[in-house]
């Protein structure tokens, strides 16, 4: 198969998991360009499809850390201190409430840490272990990270998907 | 014979198909025996699928950083002159119709943009959605790179009915409101174009639903296109198809700031 329309099957998946680190659509696709330049530029490819997968989840990873140090952030700061759900907290969570919509802006309300693992396990299609192995992390940590984020994306949803967004500076358009 | 009821980790790792075989098993049991448990987990199955779907309208094509041949940039050029061309030129101006709650709607519209909006919670979406029905239309302006950031049941009601607001923000300074009555009375089926001046309002009604889409200082061809998207959109029920998106990104690519 050509790598073009190899690498095109994978261009949705790649584009929500930019989009859930870089939380901005123009970035997000150009992360996206930027991993299928590189990955058409490659020497060598992986042949196993998952390993291919994998190999570009992490060029696009790289693209968005190199960029973000050169912006000067940080990229993946946050800690980890949502705590999962008492007794009877989450059980009658209104579903109607769940669309991708509402995910959406959820998500950009989380930690870069919960953002990333829901994206490499909801959207990217990883295995707990093949995540871990990506983001260089524990499969146990996986879990429990996965765990922490999608509670905090379901109380952001119950709570916050009407919030405001931050009012842009004008001097900020373009 | 009761089942000790599994922690939220292991809930999230059974709806991820990671749990060994016998683990699973107890899972399935506890589900069968508990129907909050079996809630809890039908909730995280639908957050994974609705999250899957975040990256469904990416709108990336893999080019060479050249700039891309004439024969593409002709054709996307046309096809969106033709889309822009089909919404500036062919929605009506419905002055002389415009129902007379419109100032009211635009009421709302203006205490949202004055003001940074007031955080809602889920029971206010819930009462919004209720309002209105389950058949309202609840469009995704992301590919105009829209977000919402405002979902309110409408107090007080419009013309008697009940109706939720939609507060669009941009990252150039625009905002746009959509409301969604829960009956269009004096609104016609057709899209309209009722506003003047800086006052940009649009209206429809469809078989169950008004609705009445408003803004200030936006370019005019970049809202023309947001109408005819909603209006579609509306009448289909269907998410924005590749040539809808296509139109939405680039007319708001052509198009200046909003002015404030």
């Amino acid at each position: 198969m050509p790598q073009r329309r190899r690498i095109e099957a994978y261009l949705g998946r790649l584009f929500g998991y930019a989009l859930s680190m870089a939380g901005d659509r123009d970035q997000a696709r150009d992360l996206v360009q930027d991993c299928a330049l590189r990955a058409l530029a490659a020497r060598r490819v992986p042949e196993d499809e998952a390993a291919y997968r994998a190999w570009l989840f992490r060029i696009l990873r790289n693209a968005f850390l190199d960029e973000e140090r050169r912006n000067g952030r940080r990229g993946h700061d946050g800690a980890e201190t949502d705590g999962l759900p008492g007794p009877g907290e989450i059980w009658d969570f209104d579903q109607r409430l769940i669309s991708e919509l509402t995910v959406r802006v959820g998500l950009a309300k989380l930690t870069g840490p919960h953002r990333e693992v829901i994206a490499l396990v909801d959207i990217g299609g990883f295995s707990y272990a093949e995540a871990a192995h990506l983001i260089g992390v524990a499969p146990g940590t996986v879990m429990s990270r996965l765990s922490r984020a999608r509670h905090a994306l379901l109380r952001a949803i119950g709570e916050g998907n009407v919030q405001p967004l931050p009012r842009p500076e004008k001097r900020m358009a373009k | 014979m009761s089942v000790t009821r599994p922690d939220w980790e292991t809930l999230n790792a059974y709806v991820d198909g990671e749990l060994p075989i016998g683990a699973a098993a107890k899972v399935a049991r506890a589900l069968a025996e508990d129907r909050v448990l079996a809630a809890a987990v039908a909730t995280l199955t639908r957050l994974k699928a609705a999250t899957h779907e975040v990256g469904g309208d990416h709108g990336v094509v893999v080019s060479r950083p050249a700039a891309p041949g004439w024969r593409g940039v002709a054709m996307v050029a046309a096809m969106v002159a033709l889309f822009i061309a089909g919404t500036v030129f062919m929605i009506p101006y419905g002055k002389p119709s415009a129902p007379p709650w419109l100032a009211q709607a635009w009421g709302v519209h203006a205490a949202w943009t004055g003001d940074e909006g007031a955080a809602g919670d889920s029971g206010r979406v819930l009462a919004a959605m209720s309002r209105v029905g389950a058949q309202a239309y609840l469009p995704d302006l992301s590919a105009a790179s829209l977000s919402l950031t405002r979902l309110e049941p409408l107090a007080p009601d419009i013309a008697g009915r009940g109706g939720m607001h939609l507060g669009y923000r941009g990252n150039r300074g625009c905002q746009l409101s959509l409301l969604i009555l829960g009956g269009g009375d004096g609104l016609p089926t057709a899209l309209t174009r009722f506003g003047q001046g800086r006052r940009q309002i649009f209206g429809w009604r469809s078989a169950t639903h008004g609705y009445v889409l408003m803004a200030e200082g936006m370019d005019d061809a970049r809202l023309g296109v947001i109408a005819r998207s909603v209006y579609q959109g509306a009448l289909r029920r269907a998410p924005f198809d590749d040539a809808t998106r296509t139109a939405l990104r680039h007319s708001r690519e052509v198009s200046a700031p909003c002015l404030s």
